[in-house]
């Protein structure tokens, strides 16, 4: 799909296609990433340091695209439901980068990743659950007879379970605004994906259902961006929902905690230098690149700081975020 | 909502041998005619619990259910009465079972067809949808792990049933570990008073294949002739290793959900044009065709077997006690045969 809707745009300066995308948009998804990326590379490195940096990083290196150009198209008002490994989502929602560390590194004002500001659910640990609270928000819509969209979140592992199945038929059978946003990143812990699903195409199990489907490579962030934004269109639109693979490498292994070196792929594509590579041959400059990611590694370093400057949270605040008030 | 299927066979009517068409005749109608005793000792209030009737389904229970083999195992649903029977299982039993006798196979302690019996290959019914789909791939991951290639699991479900989280992690394990597993899809129109388009917008079940990978059969569930042949097709796919197989039975339940169930939410041209594609008259039509079928005298005379044989059943269960509280605690536990209080 993204290789015919990239040929109607027509060739751009320098020989290289154009981009579908635009520009703009391309740049902005590119600073995401990069923010992403240096921001786990950070939580990486001192989660592995110990200390007051407690918590379990699910790292979306290679995949960062999923996150950021596929809520690239919600507004305000919509909601997101990321899994754990959706830090990107939390972030380009705009749960501030301080907060996000504060969640890692048991600090006072940490809490779960999700908020009501972000309009992003909690990135729940059991998996599957977010794929129905979305679905749930995406009913509340439905019902409201809002103009809103719910997107969600959910790994190769989750497309055999029984969550999965009642999330897709219920979106299918009420025509739920929402998107569901497979990651298949061809490994569920230390499963291969063909021990867990019979079929390679995951997103072609959406016709069980009736749902319209895409299946785009991961690594091809404009593929993604444009996926998503049929996906989401369709859902404003009241044409229901749609699910939509993203295949992707997991090169940040497991969590934090359960590496897993061994079965980060070698020789996979990573997302981040095809899109530079991509926007060099659109005729950006390097050296905007590296102003990106300065930027970048700014923005985390003041997040860092901040973060430590504050007291590690205390048993009395334990209860803080738990109940309404 | 699914319209009665019609047009060109896939399967040479002429095929089946005189005693296959008996058979399948025999039982068709002690299914029926079973039912509608119940049903009489239902309004009579001999009956504990609901009456799930199978009213113009027969032919997909008793057509599926004779395609199994003796060494299979099967969980059939609880409207299955025909492949309880084609299993072996006695109208007298069925009947002390919907009674909640003593003598019956659950001792009184469940009804109707909530039982199993290993003798007969029946590994059991349960109550809640898609439960029974998974404990019946666990049957099949045993048979392939103790490497029985003669054996084949078979379970049916409903519509309504495989909208279920167990159906998809039964049915995905099935497939990923290529089972020697057939599930019959019994699409009867309706899950209770939901009918299949609020169930899903697909217009057919078998593409629930499509998420497994696995071959799917589509076929006239009215027709006992097709579905015996179709479901010997799946489970020669099984045998073949090509297995699991997710087949369609397109047919109508014609009385409510159960007795107690007016149905008025179905419409009744619905309900009218379905009675036209009754499975027993239209068996009986085919087999006015077929050289080698029981013929007209012969078929009366079967009916009035069965139903002489249904009225010994009735005298000889309806004075049966049922059980002793006392005996509750018996035959709970493993080792124990029956209730240690002698239930009656
Ligand atoms: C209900 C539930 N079962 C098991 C686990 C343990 N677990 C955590 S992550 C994971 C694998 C998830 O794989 P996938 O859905 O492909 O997501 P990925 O980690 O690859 O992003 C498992 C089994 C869990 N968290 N929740
Ligand atoms: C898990 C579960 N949910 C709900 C019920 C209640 N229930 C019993 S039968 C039934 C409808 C079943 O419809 P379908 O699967 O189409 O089978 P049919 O009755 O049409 O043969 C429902 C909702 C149940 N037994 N188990
Ligand atoms: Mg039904």
């Amino acid at each position: 799909m993204a290789r015919s809707a990239l040929a109607k745009v027509g060739r751009g300066g320098g020989g290289a296609v154009a981009s579908a995308v635009g520009m703009e948009t391309l740049r902005a998804l590119h600073g995401r990433m990069v923010l992403v990326r240096t921001a786990e590379e950070r939580l990486m490195a001192r989660l592995r340091s110990g200390g007051r940096w407690t918590g379990t990083l699910h790292p979306s290196r290679g995949q960062e695209a999923v996150s950021v150009a596929t809520v690239a198209h919600l507004t305000d008002e919509d909601w997101a439901s990321p899994t754990p490994r959706e830090l990107g989502v939390h972030l380009c929602r705009g749960m501030p980068l301080a907060e996000v560390f504060a969640h890692f590194a048991g600090a006072v004002n940490g809490g779960a990743l999700g908020s009501v500001v972000s309009r992003t659910t909690p990135s729940l640990g059991s998996t599957a659950s977010n794929l129905a609270v979305g679905a749930g928000i995406a009913m509340a819509f439905k019902l409201r007879r809002q103009p809103r969209v719910a997107m969600g979140f959910f790994g190769d592992g989750v497309m055999g379970t029984g969550t999965a199945h009642e999330v897709f038929n219920l979106s299918a059978a009420h025509g739920l605004p929402y998107v569901l946003v497979c990651n298949n990143n061809g490994m569920a812990f230390s499963q291969p994906v063909a021990e867990t699903s019979p079929v390679v195409e995951l997103g072609s199990r959406g016709e069980a259902y009736g749902l319209p489907w895409k299946s785009v490579d991961g690594t091809d962030v404009e593929a993604v961006w444009l996926a998503a934004r049929e996906a989401v269109q369709r859902a404003r639109d009241g044409g229901g929902a749609t699910l939509l693979e993203c295949r992707t490498p997991r090169l940040g292994g497991f969590t934090t905690a359960e590496l897993m070196e061994e079965t980060i792929p070698r020789d996979a594509v990573d997302v981040l230098p095809r899109l530079e590579a991509r926007l060099v041959e659109l005729g950006v400059a390097r050296t905007e690149l590296e102003a990106a990611a300065a930027r970048a590694r700014q923005q985390v370093d003041e997040a860092v700081a901040h973060t430590e400057a504050l007291p590690v949270v205390h048993s009395a605040a334990l209860r803080r975020r738990v109940y309404a008030d | 909502m699914a319209e009665p299927t019609a047009g060109q066979k896939p399967y040479d009517p002429l095929a089946f041998s005189s005693q296959e068409l008996r058979d399948l005749y025999w039982f068709m109608n002690l299914n029926r005619l079973l039912e509608e005793r119940l049903t009489v000792l239902y309004r009579q209030g001999q009956i504990v619990g609901g009456l799930y009737r199978s009213l113009g389904q027969e032919a997909t229970s008793v057509g599926t259910g004779y395609a199994t083999l003796k060494q299979d195992l099967v969980g059939p649903m609880i409207r299955n009465l025909g492949v309880f029977m084609v299993r072996g299982v006695s109208p007298q039993d069925i009947m002390a079972q919907y009674m909640a006798k003593a003598s019956g196979p659950t001792m009184g302690r469940d009804v109707n067809t909530h039982f199993g019996d290993l003798s007969k290959g029946i590994v059991i019914t349960t109550s809640m949808l898609g439960a029974l789909l998974e404990v019946m791939v666990g049957t099949a991951l045993a048979i392939k792990l103790q490497k029985r290639p003669d054996q084949v699991a078979f379970t049916w479900i409903g519509d309504g049933g495989q909208t279920n989280g167990y159906f998809h992690e039964g049915m995905n394990l099935a497939a990923v570990k290529k089972l020697p597993f057939v599930c019959i899809i019994e699409n009867n129109g309706y899950s209770y008073s939901t009918p299949n388009h609020r169930e899903t917008p697909i217009s057919q079940f078998v593409l629930k294949a499509r998420a497994y990978g696995c071959p799917g059969i589509r076929f006239d569930g009215n027709d006992v002739l097709e579905a015996l042949w179709a479901t010997r097709r799946a489970r020669a796919m099984c045998q073949r290793g090509e297995g699991p197989v997710i087949m369609e039975a397109v047919t109508f339940r014609i009385r409510g959900h159960a007795e107690h169930d007016d149905a008025g939410y179905v419409p009744r041209e619905l309900v009218e044009r379905w009675k036209q594609q009754d499975p027993l008259a239209r068996y009986e039509a085919q087999l006015d065709t077929l050289p080698n079928a029981p013929t007209r005298a012969e078929r009366d005379e079967m009916r009035a077997q069965i139903q002489g044989l249904l009225t010994e059943c009735v005298d000889k269960v309806l004075p049966m006690p049922q059980p002793r509280g006392e005996s509750a605690m018996g035959g709970v536990y493993a080792g124990e045969k029956r209730p240690a209080v002698p239930p009656m």
